[in-house]
């Protein structure tokens, strides 16, 4: 079982995910009233399309008690779904909530997935049933909706060692100081990198390594020099940078620009992604970086105002 | 009385709760949300002391505030962040995005407030480490901004004034409409001011200057100097008999001045201002505070035909 499951196989009202296609659903409730017994309408939509997907009432039933949602499954793929249960009794009341509906149980490091990650996720990703076809999607909603702010810090800050050192295999984003930036999303590509991982995570997707063009450095020149790219929310360019940061497993995620003037990295081959990146190296050639070709962000709780100064998490 | 006390789903496949995540003390006014977490030490500043560091939401013409359509906001204070410990870093921090009413452009400005001098915090020397693109010292003028300064590209630049770290930042998607760098450095010299003008002495070693109109102190405050140009707010050159008109709209702020025949025009962010005699570069740009424009004082005075003796803290303003 993964971490945070839910034993008791039972959540209360509030954003809960779930797997797609899952049915045998039951809604336990409870409401007070002057009466004993009245009717309960539930209703169901999917938000995605705004379209109700699942309606029954329940006549006569008692003011607590439970009842089989009969016939209804979630849908196959990515989405949210919105509920709405009416008690008519003395008079009448109603609550909503909504639920996720993703490809499996999250992963790590959004293991246990946070809601407004989900809200995201589930939005931008709404429609695919597959892995591939969801980073893709999430890949591209990230470029599309984001803006790069030129490569400066952002909501990443690195390790030291006892003696001060830097250590190069992992870093610390602030989640939720990236989701309340009054431009979300903004921030550099260690941001955009670490974010993508959230959000390819928190539907069930394992692709979460993040991998550098080269090691940290405490530099006065830049590594290498770009392609022609497109960077979220600017215009085309040919940067110079020290270094780049992006999502790889055995292939390559980049929501944080495109090739040229359109051509997504969405799932590229390592050395195609390579090759598209670089123009020419102007000091250091690429490395593995970090030393052990790659990490897992450590994610952050903390608000934005709790951030340490550049550059150091510890 | 009617209430649900608890409606529970019960699952037949998977189910994962969500994380429960920390909220410290916060609150929303609209489109900003406030956080403190002064629970142990504190700066003395509250929500109003750093609105006074950055400009209002409509004081920037051509822009206005929009909340972000995922998280529903347009600015962000933090008050004594990490002042739930007992030592270490103290700081407080307002972060406010507007958007050009007609490029959608996106226009950012955040203030950073410490507890000692900003530089035991923030230097060149620290953003040089791990940093995606190397920042060049300097601000697009080449005139001495802050106490450092330092540029990202033609978009963005950082200084640091006293206990404050300022980031000024502009994004545009199209090539043609890049930004110029003097435009975010008109907004950072406002900034500047507004520190140096903080009541809780921000700037920490600022003093205002006295200016004299026939012998007479005016605008007692309101002058100041901004690396070595004395820089005042329009009303005070009225003092000394100056005819002013404002044409504020959604779009541009301009404020004609006339004296004796002779007449200025200064617009909000502009390095230049009209003359009867022409274009003339100014030496700090204009900038808004309070409600008006404020201006190089004796380029502007000078152009009405006045006459600049200054000495010390003190300029006089003398008719010809």
């Amino acid at each position: 079982m993964p971490p945070g499951l839910d034993t008791s196989r039972a959540i209360p009202t509030f954003s809960g995910c779930y797997k797609v296609g899952t049915g045998g659903f039951s809604l336990a409730y409870s409401v007070e009233d002057q009466v004993e017994f009245g009717t309960l309408l539930v209703v169901v939509w999917d938000e995605g399309a705004g379209e109700r997907i699942w309606q029954r009432t329940y006549d006569f039933v008692p003011r607590r008690g439970q009842v089989v949602l009969e016939g209804f499954v979630l849908p196959s793929y990515i989405t949210s779904v919105g509920f709405q249960v009416t008690w008519s009794g003395c008079g009448v009341i109603f609550t909503r909530f909504n639920v996720f509906v993703v490809l499996d149980a999250p992963k790590m490091p959004m293991d246990p997935a946070w809601v407004s990650v989900l809200r995201i996720s589930c939005q931008w990703a709404r429609g695919e049933s597959t892995p591939d076809g969801a980073a893709s999607a999430l890949t591209q909603k990230l470029w599309e909706n984001g803006h790069y702010n030129g490569g400066r810090p952002g909501y990443t800050r690195y390790f030291r060692d006892p003696n001060g050192w830097p250590v190069d295999d992992g870093e610390r984003f602030y989640l939720r100081a990236f989701l309340d930036d009054p431009w979300f999303p903004y921030g550099q590509c260690n941001d955009f990198a670490n974010f993508l991982i959230c959000l390819i995570t928190s539907i069930s997707n394992p692709t979460n390594k993040a991998r550098r063009t080269h090691q940290l450095l405490f530099t006065d020149a830049a590594n290498f020099r770009t392609n022609w790219i497109t960077p979220a929310g600017q215009s085309p360019t040919k940067a110079e940078w020290t270094y780049h940061q992006f999502v790889s497993t055995n292939r390559v995620w980049d929501g944080c620009l495109t090739f040229g003037e359109g051509i997504f990295v969405i799932g590229m081959e390592f050395n195609g992604y390579k090759a598209g990146l670089v123009e020419v190296i102007l000091r250091y050639d690429w490395q593995s970086a970090p030393p052990a070709g790659w990490f897992v962000p450590e994610v952050s709780a903390i608000s934005a105002d709790q951030i340490p100064p550049w550059p150091w998490a510890n | 009385m009617q209430r649900w006390s608890l409606v529970v789903l019960i699952l037949g496949g998977l189910t994962v709760l969500m994380v429960g995540q920390s909220r410290g003390r916060e609150w929303r006014i609209d489109g900003t949300l406030i956080r403190d977490s002064g629970v142990v030490r504190s700066l003395d500043l509250n929500a109003e002391d750093m609105e006074r560091l950055i400009y209002g939401v409509d004081e920037i013409p051509g822009y206005e505030c929009r909340p972000n359509p995922y998280n529903g906001i347009h600015t962000l204070i933090g008050l004594n962040s990490n002042g739930d410990k007992l030592s270490g870093w103290l700081r407080s921090h307002i972060v406010r995005g507007w958007t050009n009413v007609s490029t959608v452009k996106l226009l950012r400005v955040e203030v950073r407030v410490y507890d000692k001098p900003a530089s035991e915090y923030e230097t060149y020397e620290n953003y040089r480490w791990g940093t995606q693109v190397l920042p060049v010292k300097g601000s697009f003028s080449g005139l001495p901004l802050g106490e450092e300064c330092f540029r990202y590209g033609k978009k963005q630049i950082w200084f640091r004034l006293g206990r404050c770290v300022v980031e000024i930042a502009l994004l545009v998607r199209r090539e043609e409409e890049l930004a110029d760098g003097l435009y975010i450095e008109a907004l950072a010299w406002g900034i500047a001011y507004r520190v140096q003008q903080h009541p809780k002495r921000l700037g920490m070693a600022q003093r205002a200057m006295t200016v004299l109109v026939a012998q007479r102190p005016v605008a007692q405050g309101a002058a100041m100097s901004l690396a070595g140009v004395t820089v005042a707010p329009v009303s005070l050159l009225k003092e000394a008999g100056t005819e002013t008109t404002v044409n504020r709209t959604r779009e541009e702020w301009v404020v004609t001045l006339k004296r004796n025949g002779r007449w200025v025009k200064v617009k909000a962010f502009s390095w230049e201002m009209e003359t009867g005699k022409g274009r003339v570069k100014l030496e700090r740009p204009v900038f808004p505070y309070k409600g008006e424009l404020i201006v190089p004082l004796r380029q502007v005075a000078e152009a009405l035909g006045m006459v600049v003796h200054q000495r010390g803290q003190t300029i006089a303003l003398m008719a010809k």
